[in-house]
């Protein structure tokens, strides 16, 4: 039989109850808000159709190339010839990727069920497919590192600590994955995430790997994209449905995951392309990226969904050129606190963050001046010497550190809910929680359990306690502060 | 001793952190124990003033005598600016 023949009706086989209510087979707890009767979702289409042996066919091909070059490539001593600085963008992504992708198939395994039309739950169950598939090829093609470097090691512990990106990205993949409804993981996930930021990663920084020889890292990247591509798809469909039944909701719901999926990608891509790229190897700032795939496409997108730029838009373009150099600064003063090594940004290097970002990078080039005067100051290698010791603020919504405004004006607020007091690092922070706060009140952040006795107030105690991480996993100066271009006195 | 948790934002600063202030001490010491909080990214620039919301404090009075809550946000600024640390020794 031809694939004409019997593919429509096959991707969309749906049936009549007769002796059950349709309420209680898709509930509205489990199958999302606005609750609509089968038949209004009828005209529900996919713009990408495929069977399940197409799809097997495919991803079996897919697998036999990135196998291939994991025979060629995968060896420690093929990661050994990548610049230092690049590993800790591995390190980063290696910790990141394999169990949130894994908490996609919780996502899409809901949809699979609870999607209000066949096409739909079907095209959700290659998209569980497809997250296992992202879960395993991370953690297959890094494992034969983990006995050769404790901090990629350590990656694999990541989700199961307390430490503080560990608590940032289990609030956020917890409520967009694992909590989410099939409407709300649809538009979050599918649309914004997937359809509006992945790009970033997967085509932005897949072209980063391959300028840094990172051959393995460009096709473990480009492999998921085209997976990525197809089930990111479910979004459009979901949405139009949204926009069409209860638009505040769908414009509520593209907002909130916008800022959300950002805080995320600023610190992960921002990292990577702006710091931990080897400067020879870049082609465009983090900034510029996101100027190309998110704030054009995303834009035009939104646009023809009929849904507005988000609320907080101007605050967004001025993080654009703010946040993630404040994190990363600040993430360089506490690098004890995560599990990859940081460095400082040379006069080159800050030559072309200058020229990059000519708006905010004056106000923090100060910051770097003192890191350096700091580390003229002590011996090479003796990283606690530069290296906050205070407790950090977290913002009581996404858990990051409280890096949002500018050096001259940081952008926290503070409310009081319930009789207690709150601190958010921005303002569409507390907009989302203020929406929902039944939903994140209940939440201890880092500041809450050190306060409640929970947590130590030491940071070395806090960092082997309640982080998981010791001396030789533990992030360092890439360099140990013995830079070519930075001159200590002979004392 | 009553120690009180504040957050507290210094300009030319990256990050908000959490400082621990006697309700018996100055505004003073807490603002220099704010700075050596924040010294490895900020160099002290001169003369400062501290402020709580808009409340501009007293450097010589107590935190107990200005009603400072738990968890308030301070707000450090430069009232008088020297320069930052000299950029030398850098090879090119």
């Amino acid at each position: 039989m031809q694939r004409d023949a019997w593919f429509e009706l096959a991707r969309d086989l749906d049936w009549d109850f007769s002796y059950v209510r349709e309420e209680d087979v898709f509930p509205e707890a489990t199958s999302g808000r606005p609750w609509l009767p089968q038949t209004a979702w009828r005209d529900w289409e996919e713009p990408y159709k495929t069977t399940f042996a197409d799809y097997v066919a495919n991803q079996s091909d897919k697998e036999r190339a990135l196998a291939a070059v994991r025979a060629a490539l995968g060896r420690s001593s093929d990661f050994e010839r990548l610049p230092r600085t690049w590993l800790s963008g591995l390190k980063l992504h290696n910790a990141m990727l394999p169990l949130a992708e894994f908490a996609a198939v919780i996502g899409n395994l809901r949809a699979a069920r609870f999607g209000r039309t066949a096409a739909w739950r079907t095209a959700a169950s290659f998209g569980a497919l497809d997250e296992l598939r992202h879960t395993q090829i991370p953690l297959l093609l890094m494992h034969p590192l983990v006995a050769w470097d404790r901090q990629l090691d350590w990656t694999h512990k990541f989700f199961h600590t307390d430490n503080w990106v560990a608590i940032a990205a289990r609030h956020l993949v917890d409520e967009l994955l694992l909590g989410a409804d099939p409407i709300e993981f649809a538009v979050g996930t599918n649309f914004v995430f997937e359809t509006g930021f992945t790009n970033l990663q997967f085509i932005g920084l897949s072209a980063v790997a391959h300028e840094v020889g990172d051959r393995l890292f460009e096709t473990l990247l480009g492999s998921i994209q085209s997976d990525e591509a197809r089930h990111a798809q479910i979004g459009g469909p979901v949405l139009a449905k949204l926009v069409e039944v209860d638009r505040p909701r769908a414009q509520r719901l593209c907002d909130k995951w916008f800022w959300r999926s950002w805080l995320l990608f600023a610190v992960v891509t921002g990292f990577a392309m702006d710091y931990l790229t080897p400067l020879a190897e870049r082609r465009a700032s983090f900034k510029e990226f996101m100027q190309e795939w998110i704030v054009d496409q995303f834009l035009h997108t939104l646009r023809e969904y009929g849904l507005e730029r988000p609320w907080y838009w101007e605050t967004f373009l001025s993080a654009l050129e703010h946040y993630h150099h404040m994190v990363y600064a600040s993430a360089y003063t506490y690098r004890a606190s995560v599990w990859f090594d940081l460095v400082v940004p040379g006069p080159d290097e800050r030559a072309w963050l200058g020229e990059k970002y000519p708006a905010s990078w004056p106000s923090l080039e100060p910051v770097w001046e003192q890191i350096t005067a700091r580390w003229r100051e002590a011996d090479p290698g003796n990283d606690l010497a530069v290296h906050g010791t205070a407790i950090v603020g977290f913002c009581e919504l996404c858990q990051l550190v409280l890096c949002q405004g500018t050096p001259a004006k940081n952008g926290a607020v503070i409310s009081k809910h319930g009789g207690q007091r709150r601190i958010f690092c921005s303002e569409p922070c507390r907009w989302i929680f203020e929406s929902e706060p039944e939903r994140y009140a209940s939440h201890a952040g880092i500041v809450q359990r050190v306060l409640e006795g929970k947590a130590p107030a030491n940071l070395l105690a806090l960092l082997r306690e309640s982080f998981g991480l010791d001396y030789d996993s533990w992030g360092k100066d890439a360099f140990g502060g013995d830079y070519p271009w930075l001159e200590r006195e002979r004392r | 001793m009553t120690v009180l948790p504040l957050y507290a934002f210094v300009e030319g600063d990256t990050l908000g952190v959490v400082v621990l202030g006697r309700l018996e001490g100055t505004i003073a010491e807490l603002g220099d124990n704010l700075l050596r909080a924040v010294g490895v990214r900020v160099g002290r620039r001169g003369s400062y003033q501290l402020f709580a919301g808009e409340r501009q404090l007293d450097p010589n009075t107590t935190l107990e005598a200005h009603a400072l809550l738990p968890l308030d946000r301070l707000d450090l600024v430069w009232t008088e600016r020297r320069p930052g640390p000299a950029r030398g020794a850098v090879r090119p």
